[in-house]
């Protein structure tokens, strides 16, 4: 009889204002949380950002580290043209990959990057190839 | 101030088979500063969500790498099954774990060979793929394929694999271990080695934290953390613990992986010693409604498959965090104060991997 398997990761997202954005980053930097991923997902009237962090870096001295997994997503909803958001770097400074990527595949303008490549991340035949009004889905 | 100038470094470049591209700004010969780009093979594979349904996206997430195609397609069967509460046989589990640790092998093996290819040990690197070779094999006998798979499904696998078979793989990566302790005794102990990691590229632990290091990267600067402690699949039945060292350093790194080498042979034999009974699949009706990041270890490190769906054949969104994108800040940080002959060297003990990387 094999053991049982072990339970699904803990998830949870959080929709917050954009307004406290950077506040609540900040918080999550000063509780020792890892920025895990950004990324942007379309909806239809509008589209959302969401910040992924994991616990585990608090536990950075503690040999148990590894069990305190734990997922938690910061959100923002933003309008489907013309957004802006602010730039995470000056609390996680790795975040410029992921906010060049927004830019350049969703056409987010974010400000005060930490390296701006100035839409040449990526090389794509079509530009913000994301901005889209609705999937076709092919049929 | 010593002069200063620009050196770019890839896409194409002897030590690099993958294309990204560095402008190192050198004083003499010590990098001050290094910008990466990528990019330049960018396929958009998450957009094809808008042209294949759920089920079909299983293939492409297959083919986004061709060195650890099989997690990709777990870990993206996972996130489904985790928003469509699919219950996955147990023997469906099981068998993906094996399949990811001897991708594992299989991956870790290539990047010490490319290691030894770059650091000019040609014997070396032989041995690391005549090594390398025998996994494939393996994967091959139980699969169909070397190292597209196509074995994954949402709801199971497509394989089942008759318990002689499992017996004899372990049989044979037990065998292995003998060579790869000889690989090994030379990674670590010949000077000539010693001589291009130990003390080259030196990233503490705070550093690793911080900027947001996986994998065996993160692991050699003395954090232990590693996704397969999560459970997933069959990994919540195993005993192991992560492999850490402390020195942070290239030496650290090729240890770290090293020693997953014969913890991945462990988690084979105890997994087929476990292995339980019974289907490898179930039907899977409806479609996806909701959202999930589906987390997974790969060779390189943590990699998220995040699905999102709004109860259609497709999904609205799938987005792929590969552990090389979540590794480069890190390598920029790395070659801040380096020597330009050490770039190279640098570069791959991050074990780039810019396929997943530009899905």
């Amino acid at each position: 009889m094999s053991e049982p398997l072990s339970p699904a990761d803990p998830q949870t997202i959080e929709e917050i204002p954009l307004t406290s954005l950077l506040q609540r980053v900040q918080r999550m930097n000063t509780e020792g949380w890892r920025l895990v991923q950004a990324s942007c997902t379309r909806l239809v009237a509008d589209q959302e950002v969401n910040y992924s962090f994991d616990r585990d870096g608090q536990s950075l001295e503690e040999p148990d580290a590894a069990r305190l997994h734990g997922m938690h997503t910061l959100r923002v909803r933003l309008p489907m043209t013309g957004a802006e958001l602010p730039s995470i770097s000056a609390f996680y400074w790795s975040a410029f990959l992921y906010e060049n990527e927004m830019h350049d595949l969703f056409g987010i303008t974010v400000n005060g990057m930490a390296i701006d490549f100035k839409g040449h991340f990526y090389t794509t035949m079509i530009p913000t190839p994301y901005v889209t009004t609705e999937p076709d889905h092919g049929e | 101030m010593a002069n200063r100038s620009v050196i770019p470094f890839g896409p194409q470049h002897p030590v690099l088979p993958e294309p990204i591209h560095l402008d190192l700004v050198l004083e003499d010969e010590k990098v001050v500063e290094a910008i990466p780009t990528i990019g330049f093979i960018h396929r958009g594979f998450e957009k094809l969500v808008e042209k294949m349904d759920f089920n079909e996206l299983v293939y492409v997430a297959d083919r986004i790498c061709g060195i650890c195609a099989f997690i990709h397609s777990m870990a993206y069967c996972q996130g489904v099954e985790a928003v469509m509460r699919v219950e996955v046989p147990p023997r469906a589990v099981y068998l993906r774990t094996i399949w990811s640790e001897l991708a594992r092998l299989s991956s870790h093996l290539l990047w010490l060979g490319l290691m030894a290819d770059a650091f000019g040990f040609e014997s070396l690197f032989m041995q690391c793929f005549r090594l390398r070779e025998g996994i494939v094999d393996m994967l091959e006998e139980m699969t169909g394929g070397r190292i597209i798979l196509g074995v994954c499904r949402v709801g199971g696998v497509r394989r089942d694999v008759e318990d002689g078979a499992l017996a004899s793989i372990v049989t044979k990566v037990r065998a292995m271990e003998k060579d790869m302790r000889q690989v090994a005794d030379v990674f670590l102990n010949d000077d000539s080695v010693k001589h291009r990691l130990v003390g080259v590229g030196i990233l503490t632990k705070a550093q690793a934290h911080e900027l947001g290091c996986v994998g065996p990267m993160l692991r050699a600067s003395g954090v232990s953390r590693d996704t397969r402690t999560l459970g997933y699949a069959a990994y919540g039945a195993v005993d192991f613990a992560p492999v850490v060292k402390t020195d942070g350093d290239s030496y650290a790194r090729c240890a770290v992986r090293i020693a997953e080498l014969f913890q991945s042979v462990d988690i084979i034999r105890q997994i087929v010693g476990k292995m339980p009974a019974g289907e490898v699949g179930v039907k899977v009706s409806g479609y996806p409604d909701g959202e999930y990041h589906s987390r997974c270890e790969q060779p390189r490190g943590e990699v998220i498959h995040y699905v999102k769906g709004d109860g259609t054949r497709y999904l609205r969104r799938y987005r792929v965090r590969t552990p090389t994108f979540a590794n480069i800040p890190a390598l920029v940080k790395m070659l801040q104060g380096c020597d330009l002959a050490d770039v190279p060297v640098l570069v791959l003990t991050i074990d780039p991997c810019i396929s997943c990387t530009e899905r």
